[in-house]
């Protein structure tokens, strides 16, 4: 219950588990690749995924980030915690961001253990983005939405808090992922991004866009 | 038509894609020709302006959906060509773990043809020792408890199997899924690097002295895997080490080269127009 176990993904022989404070079984590999892996255009830019995993029975939280260093172009980090369905009713969330670390160098040793649970910290997100999240917690159906928003870095924090908002029993099924383009038909409940990738189509996805915009002037 | 594309990662299967693309658009693909593109191309756009700048094509991510996805003329017949562009991790860990990919199983029954992509410079003989063999993380078998020294034994695991047997068990399954035959074009990207070598093998005699366990299995089952072998540089060249100075100033489209079964330079729609033909 103090400290909950992480997971660390990067490019070696393909995109894969490099190091982890638990095993994975193949199938749980399978469930866990497609949420720790991404596609960049901008160097310094990061995502932010979470998601409950039945094969785990598990809530992953994870940062995912370019990985220029490495050999292949297109490599990326994925740092991953596993939350137990308990450690994520219980145990205060808004600390957890600290934890996640990008590797600086070919030593994994910060990734092979259980860490220790943080205190909790404090949100800080811009007002019209924390708005426009909590619009989509309680739009409709339970439908996926897109939040649009120039840094979607900005909504980590507000992701976070926006699931220790809810009750704990509703946790599990709330998942979120920020990124560059949002994607239709994306398994995610709520996407941050800047720019939604092609065309909506015959998606579903309600688009809520909080930015401001400079309002025409009237002749 | 959908044809799917079977490769573990990093074996050329979207430089393909935009060499091909590439070759559509620049009519460099003899008589076949665009009509019309019906999804998003962005994703090979950005490849061809990649290769201008002789950089490599980033890697797929696991969870892409992207397609090559256009009708095609050829002659008087319009064909709708489908290629779903999948992370080759996707296999590699299906392979692994001896798990099904619920989207590539999905694929398995209306493939109306494939391409399998083997990397001509992971697979030559003097390439050292198989990369699995050094590179085991903690999702994969740990060696056994055995002597130590050079020459402790390793535990067995899928993900140590070499490339030829890798491919023989992907085409095993795919057969156990699918009662009709299978047509398959063998993709052997980077293929400049066998063409530096002096005599210049043809792409099926490549395979037959590289990959000689595929080889004989794809002989074995000509029936069910009608195939042909076609030796593929989307680069045109390396470009960590350089391109020739002559192709320099060439188009990424001129750039790229197509060998076909018995050696014989060919435009990259001859796997295409080979598929359509099988599998009709």
């Amino acid at each position: 219950m103090n400290a909950v176990d992480q997971l660390l993904f990067g490019y070696r022989d393909g995109h894969e588990l490099i190091a982890g404070s638990r095993s994975l079984s193949p199938r749980q590999q399978r469930d866990v690749l497609p949420h720790l892996d991404a596609s960049f255009e901008h160097a310094d830019s990061r995502q932010l995924v979470g998601i409950g995993i039945p094969s785990l029975d598990g809530y992953l939280l994870a940062r995912i980030w370019p990985a220029p260093e490495r050999p292949r172009p297109g490599a990326v980090w994925a740092h991953a915690l596993v939350l137990s369905a308990d450690q994520l009713v219980r145990v205060p969330l808004a600390g957890l961001l600290g934890l996640l670390r990008r590797p600086l160098d070919d030593r994994f040793e910060y990734y092979s253990s259980a860490l220790p649970l943080p205190k909790g910290a404090e949100h800080t997100a811009p007002p019209l983005l924390t708005r426009a999240l909590t619009w989509a917690l309680q739009s409709g159906d339970g439908g996926r939405v897109i939040v649009l928003w120039d840094h979607p870095d900005e909504a980590e924090a507000a992701l976070v808090a926006l699931l220790e908002s809810i009750p704990g029993s509703d946790r599990m099924a709330l998942s979120f992922r920020t990124r560059e383009r949002a994607r239709p038909s994306s398994p995610y409940r709520i996407q941050v991004a800047a720019t939604v990738a092609g065309p909506l189509g015959e998606a579903r996805e309600l688009v809520i866009d909080p930015r401001d915009r400079p309002q025409a002037s009237r002749a | 038509m959908r044809f799917m594309l079977l490769g573990e990662q990093a074996t050329g299967k979207s430089s393909m894609l935009v060499a091909l693309y590439g070759a559509l658009v620049n009519r460099r693909a003899g008589d076949l020709r665009i009509v019309r593109t019906v999804d998003d191309v962005e994703f090979l756009s950005r490849g061809l302006l990649a290769f201008a700048r002789q950089e490599s094509l980033r890697r797929t991510e696991v969870d892409s959906d992207a397609a090559l996805l256009i009708d095609l003329a050829t002659g008087n017949q319009v064909v709708s060509l489908d290629i779903p562009d999948r992370s080759g991790e996707l296999l590699k860990h299906m392979l692994d773990a001896r798990v099904w990919d619920p989207d590539l199983l999905a694929q398995i029954g209306p493939a109306a043809g494939a391409m399998l992509f083997l990397r001509a410079d992971l697979l030559a003989p003097d390439q050292g020792p198989d990369p699995q063999l050094a590179s085991d993380g903690p999702g994969t078998v740990e060696p056994a408890d055995t002597v130590a020294g050079d020459t402790a034994e390793l535990g067995w695991s899928p993900a140590r199997m070499p490339a030829d047997a890798r491919a023989v068990d992907l085409l095993q399954s795919l057969l156990a899924q699918r009662s009709q035959p299978l047509p398959l074009a063998i993709i052997v990207s980077a293929w400049d690097r066998v063409t530096a070598s002096s005599p210049q093998p043809s792409p099926s005699d490549w395979l037959a002295e590289n990959v000689t366990l595929l080889d004989q299995y794809l002989a074995s089952n000509a029936d069910r895997l009608p195939h042909a072998v076609f030796g593929v540089s989307a680069q045109g060249g390396d470009f960590v080490a350089g391109l020739p100075g002559d192709l320099l100033a060439e188009d990424p489209w001129d750039r790229a080269y197509l060998v076909g079964p018995e050696g014989q330079r060919d435009s990259f729609a001859a796997p295409i127009l080979w598929l359509l033909e099988a599998s009709t």
